[in-house]
């Protein structure tokens, strides 16, 4: 079983990182199963056996001080099964799969966030490895099964408070062992920013404390509620890609503690970063500070493009018949290049087209783009084109349209 | 499904996102062109609505079907659910919340939480934005050619 999986995997895509993953897998596995108490003793045995040797050939050996899985934990993290946008982040969080596991251990040796991470990596694995469904079935029902577990397990670790104490370990293992793995030098980087912020942030979180778990329990309840859903879809289609991802990247966070902080810290992340990423957009938001002014303008501006967007449909609707023409011939000029040729075609004469107005223009739509992107009419060249080009370029297509149309209208028409 | 794919092979977290500005001119174009045809004699609010409508479904149709509102959009625009789909026109930006504010702004806003409503608001406000220098280029060269 083992091998055949192996097999697959190298087969299918031959990349270091699906045997990395696979290492993780089974590891992972391993490491959850006694922790849970769902065993499949032989499935696990054989496994063991049949992925150390490749975990640790690929895995860095400068980590001896922790137990065999959480390396392979962390190395799983850091290949290429992560999200788009959590690809960059992701990488923040590598040291802190074994940073954050001793500390976890030993506060909470039955810690309920530990057996909701294996629950987590249980479903993950057993959809990814799609291809596998059926070595791998044990797996994906036994996780399932954790994810119950998991549940209601989250509810009640969301209702304790975390204690300071236990933060501040998180910190410090997570500076420990970023430093004594050597394999992620840019995670380490990005992963320290985040300690120390957390460590900083621990203490008005400890003030707060029970607003804060208010914020955790709902915290909480989504996020249990977003994996649920998930796990059903794994059965089905293990290529829904960014949902699962975006729901494992939570996953792994979540694992390290009981998670509030955690969970919290990368909301946080990865709102600022949204943040950022508006403030380039709007303008004159990069001045502002403060998220709630930032928001504000945020909103004012997508109000005032909504305005626009009415204000300018009115005006172009009093506005015209020239324009119409042009932009008639345009079009017309559009269907005969990119359809001329395959006179064949699906019947794009004007006359079809019209009575379904613009509300039902998708097969028209879907249809046309592929014969649009390749003549080169004025349309193509404004792909390239500056945002302020805007009117140059409307100048072009118009200018364009009406010259062609003098020599194309009789054949149009 | 092919949106999905396409998403996740794409290893950049915010890519040029947004459609092309070509295909949303081209859309929004024809769309224009077919509703000046077939509503000559429609009176200018009328007119002016079904063009709003155009201009929010090109966008949506160029941003395609990976994005949350352009989905809402779209969906709206098949179905018809509301008169005044699109746009809702007065809101109250003092009122408290200024998430449920911006919920209310985008499209398919109402159930999301608060990082996707971000990243959807980002993805929006990038379109609309295009869509607003179209339409102004569009009515400036009308007045500057047409009279």
């Amino acid at each position: 079983m083992d091998m055949n999986e192996r097999d697959e995997c190298s087969s299918e895509k031959n990349e270091n990182h699906l045997n990395y993953h696979n290492a993780g897998f089974s590891s992972g596995w391993q490491f959850r199963n006694p922790s849970v108490g769902i065993v499949a003793g032989d499935q696990r045995g054989s496994m063991e056996e049949s992925f150390n040797p490749s975990l640790w050939k690929l895995c860095e050996s400068d980590m001896p001080a922790i137990a065999k899985p959480v390396p392979a934990t962390s190395r799983f993290d850091d290949d290429g099964w992560t999200p788009p946008d959590s690809s960059s982040r992701g990488g923040s969080f590598l040291p802190g799969g074994p940073a954050i596991l001793s500390p976890t251990l030993s506060h909470f040796p039955a810690d309920s966030a530990f057996i909701k991470r294996a629950a987590r990596f249980s479903c993950f694995n057993a959809a990814s490895l799609g291809g596998m469904a059926t070595p791998f079935g044990a797996s994906h029902l036994a996780g399932a099964q954790i994810h119950n577990i998991d549940i209601n397990m989250a509810k009640d670790a969301s209702l304790h408070d975390v204690d300071p104490g236990e933060a501040a370990d998180l910190g410090g293992g997570g500076h420990e062992t970023a430093d004594s793995s050597s394999k992620d030098l840019a995670a380490k980087k990005r992963r320290r920013p985040a300690e120390e912020l957390e460590v900083e942030q621990g203490d008005p979180q400890m003030a707060a404390a029970a607003k804060r778990e208010s914020v955790d329990t709902d915290h909480k309840a989504e996020q249990s509620s977003s994996t649920a859903k998930p796990n059903g879809k794994h059965a089905k289609d293990a290529s829904d890609a960014p949902k699962e991802d975006y729901i494992h990247v939570r996953a792994r966070r979540g694992q390290a503690t009981n998670s509030h902080s955690l969970a919290e810290r990368v909301r946080r992340e990865k709102i600022s970063q949204r943040m950022k990423l508006l403030q380039e957009l709007v303008p004159g938001c990069s001045k502002v500070t403060g998220k709630a002014v930032m928001l504000d303008e945020i909103i004012n501006y997508v109000q005032s493009l909504q305005q626009q967007v009415e204000f300018l449909s009115m005006k172009l609707a009093a506005v015209n018949p020239r324009l119409d023409f042009n932009i008639e011939s345009l079009l017309s000029k559009d269907f005969l290049q990119s359809h001329g040729g395959t006179s064949s075609a699906i019947g794009f004469s004007p006359d079809v087209v019209h009575p379904q107005m613009h509300l039902s223009q998708q097969g028209l739509v879907q249809a046309e783009i592929s014969g649009n992107l390749n003549h080169p009419n004025a349309f193509r060249r404004a792909v390239n084109s500056m945002p302020n080009a805007w009117d140059e370029q409307l100048q072009n297509v118009m200018q364009m349209a009406a010259f062609s149309s003098n020599s194309q209208q009789p054949r149009t028409q | 499904m092919d949106s999905k794919g396409s998403a996740c092979s794409n290893p950049n977290p915010n890519p040029t996102f947004g459609p092309s500005k070509l295909m949303l001119a081209f859309r929004f174009l024809r769309a224009l062109s077919i509703v000046h045809r077939t509503t000559p004699a429609s009176s200018p609010t009328c007119r002016g609505r079904r063009i709003e409508r155009a201009a929010y479904a090109s966008m949506a149709y160029s941003a395609g079907t990976s994005r949350a509102w352009s989905r809402a959009v779209l969906r709206r625009l098949h179905h018809r659910a509301r008169r005044r789909a699109v746009a809702p026109r007065r809101l109250s930006t003092t009122a408290g919340n200024r998430a449920e504010a911006l919920r209310r702004l985008v499209p398919g806003g109402a159930g999301m939480d608060y990082c996707t409503l971000l990243e959807e608001t980002a993805d929006y406000t990038k379109c609309l934005s295009m869509q607003v220098e179209l339409m102004q280029g569009i009515v400036d060269s009308a007045s500057s050619n047409g009279r």
